[in-house]
């Protein structure tokens, strides 16, 4: 698949949700860091985004719709010009976070889309000229069109911040170093929780994911997990950067969700 | 013109005290001077609490400056209570003093001023660990901890040491105004307390165990407390006269010198080696000099307490790395300026004595104390903080370390425009 053709989709969903310049910062991460990457990649390019530029809206399920829309964009594209999606059928990976659809919308989604790992479909036999993706989803595929399914709204809101601030948290340490901190300090993680939530926890933390729910953590659990994970930050990146980490990336949440019901600074 | 004139009176007292005016005259003089002196001693309690407070991260400012009132106000009521007693009572054997506790006793006048003076001597011991322990310990477990200092840990060494019959000093121990007595004391408080509470969350790399710089919040507070340490200190070496006497001229330049000559040892000694020139290692440079001075500054020459300064700037750059290297974290490096260049100053005493120069006797003597000062007080110091940390916890919560003591410990912030949308609005 040609880097243009990849990108053109990409750009033509952003245009649809972000401000011009929103936009450019966008196309430049896009283009700077997750071009080449498999479409795997797309959930951490949107989470990347949202935390590297805080963007004041008071809807954070504005955002959730990117994600598939982009998804949509790029299995129409690939339809059309015949070639795969790589790594579109992720079937086991988690698509809530600060995107908030749901594992099971997500995976809905995809099992109504085009089954990519079936016969493709003819391939068409000039592709050139790239013609728009809403155009070239009608053209494709007529008789079936993708359906994304609007996305669902997290079961509980409290998770999709908690998840994303400690996510973000981590992202603030090296993963070799962070694989080294979670380990010295699983103990201390697993004892915030109840038992059944324990293990759930630590291994979530261990993944790339950046949705977690358990409903046996609260907000005290929260709490003291988030005290836990500046305590590694602490050992791992000095308390300097551990308090520069907590206080930007507190305040990240505080401008991504600023009417959430869960108030960040209730875990600081 | 009122203040003027008395500054000039100040200023004359030591030649009006050599005009063989009338005893009773001189006796009062000495009462005035001495208070003086005390209170100025007293104005170096609000120095401790610049420098450590700037020194320390924002979210901890309040909390060591409270920790520095505090314990100017145990200290000074401790000592009357316990430690005058201790230190200047009827001597056991020289080992301890056994009447006027409570101030038991005591009526003169000149006295009560020698009190209200060693007072201060003692607050300063009290309070030269709260810099060192500072951002980690919680408040009420270091208020019982100077409870202990100002009443028996620094008055008994005292005793042993400045008490006419003391053991101490009828060996010819010479700590005119406690390098070892006040400073070097204060400073193994200090270290007993770093090892029982143990370093700040991250201070040390857990991988390769190198220190990680955390700079204080305020440079500012810093600087401004050095300058009134050093002003403290021409009081706290010239009013260990213990009165009225023509010696206040040499001791105040004596300080003077080595405070000056400290701060340029830090700073040759850190192109020597190559280190950045920093305004802290600047400021506790001059206070080494002034700390190692403070044994000698009556009976050394102008030079040599110079010499001295300048070698106590070096011996505090070292010093610092080596507490750095046992992975001991000192906030503000009070174990490296107190202790060490203490403990420098102590036996500079006795090498540039005046009139007997570099007389191994004295050394030696001069050596002998200085390790019994470090025993007695770590020992002691190290069981105090050890019972504490058994009964009530010296150590704050990680939560509390993470959220700042200011709002753990207080509930108040130090700079509330930059804080208040950090915590848990409980």
């Amino acid at each position: 698949m040609l880097l243009d053709a990849r990108s053109y989709p990409i750009q033509r969903v952003l245009e649809q949700y972000l401000e011009p310049k929103n936009l450019a910062y966008a196309m430049r991460l896009w283009s700077t860091h997750y071009i080449t990457q498999p479409n795997i990649s797309l959930q951490r390019f949107v989470d990347d985004f949202y935390s590297r530029q805080p963007i004041i809206v008071s809807s954070y399920g504005l955002y959730s719709d990117l994600l598939p829309a982009m998804m949509s964009a790029l299995q129409a594209r690939s339809q059309f010009t015949g070639e795969p999606i790589d790594g579109y059928e992720f079937p086991d990976y988690d698509l809530g976070g600060p995107s908030t659809m749901s594992y099971s919308s997500a995976s809905q989604s995809i099992q109504t889309a085009a089954p990519i790992n079936a016969q493709p479909p003819p391939p068409i036999a000039k592709p050139e000229p790239v013609v728009p993706v809403e155009d070239a989803q009608i053209a494709a595929t007529p008789e079936t069109p993708p359906t994304v399914e609007p996305p669902a709204r997290p079961k509980d809101e409290k998770f999709v911040i908690f998840s994303s601030f400690i996510r973000q948290l981590l992202n603030g340490v090296s993963p070799e170093r962070r694989e080294k901190m979670l380990y010295r300090n699983r103990i201390e993680l697993k004892g915030t929780c109840k038992p059944e939530a324990a293990e759930p926890l630590y291994s979530w933390l261990q993944t790339d994911s950046d949705y977690f729910q358990h409903n046996a953590i609260g907000i005290d659990e929260m709490t003291a997990i988030t005290h836990i994970v500046y305590m590694g930050l602490c050992e791992y990146q000095g308390p300097v950067d551990a308090d520069r980490i907590l206080m930007k990336v507190a305040g990240n949440i505080n401008d991504a969700y600023p009417f959430a019901s869960l108030d960040i600074n209730q875990l600081l | 013109m009122k203040y003027p004139t008395l500054g000039v009176a100040i200023l004359l007292l030591p030649e009006i005290s050599a005009a063989a005016i009338d005893p009773e005259t001189t006796e009062m003089l000495s009462i005035m001077w001495l208070t003086f002196c005390a209170m100025i001693v007293f104005f170096m309690q609000s120095a401790f609490a610049l420098i450590e407070s700037g020194m320390s991260r924002a979210k901890n400012a309040v909390n060591v400056m409270m920790k520095n009132y505090f314990d100017v106000c145990i200290a000074i009521l401790m000592f009357g209570i316990t430690g005058y007693a201790v230190m200047y009572g009827e001597s056991m054997q020289g080992w301890l003093g056994t009447d006027k506790f409570f101030l038991s006793g005591v009526e003169d006048g000149r006295e009560y001023a020698f009190i209200l003076f060693n007072s201060m001597f003692a607050a300063t011991a009290a309070t030269i660990s709260s810099g060192a322990m500072a951002e980690r310990t919680k408040f009420h477990a270091y208020a019982i901890s100077a409870v202990f200092v100002s009443g028996l840990i620094y008055p008994l060494f005292a005793h042993w040491a400045w008490n006419p019959n003391g053991w101490l000093q009828r060996l010819e121990f010479v700590d005119f105004a406690g390098s070892t007595v006040v400073h070097s004391v204060g400073a193994w408080v200090a270290l007993a307390g770093v090892i029982v509470v143990g370093p700040r969350l991250g201070r040390f790399d857990p991988d390769t165990s190198e220190p990680r710089e955390i700079r204080g919040h305020n440079l500012m507070l810093v600087t401004l407390g050095g300058f009134i340490l050093w002003f403290g200190f021409f009081a706290f070496n010239a009013g260990s006269t213990d009165g009225f006497s023509p010696q206040v001229g040499k001791i105040a330049l004596n300080t003077a010198y080595a405070g000056a000559s400290g701060a340029i040892g830090v700073i040759l000694i850190s192109y020597i080696r190559r280190i950045p020139l920093l305004l802290t290692s600047t400021v506790n440079g001059s206070l080494a000099g002034l700390v190692a001075v403070a044994a000698g500054c009556a009976t050394m020459e102008p030079m040599y307490a110079a010499l001295t300064g300048l070698i106590s700037g070096a011996v505090f750059s070292f010093g610092r790395d080596l507490i750095l290297k046992m992975r001991l974290d000192d906030v503000v490096d009070a174990i490296a300026v107190h202790g060490i260049s203490g403990m420098w100053g102590t036996v500079a005493a006795g090498m540039f004595f005046s009139g007997d120069l570099f007389n191994p006797q004295r050394i030696m003597i001069q050596v002998f104390g200085l390790v019994v000062a470090l025993l007695w007080t770590l020992a002691a110091s190290f069981t105090v903080f050890s019972i504490i940390n058994i009964i009530f916890g010296l150590r704050s919560t990680g939560m509390h370390e993470q959220r700042g003591l200011d709002y753990s410990e207080h509930n108040e912030i130090g700079y509330p425009e930059f804080q208040k949308s950090t915590f848990r609005a409980n």
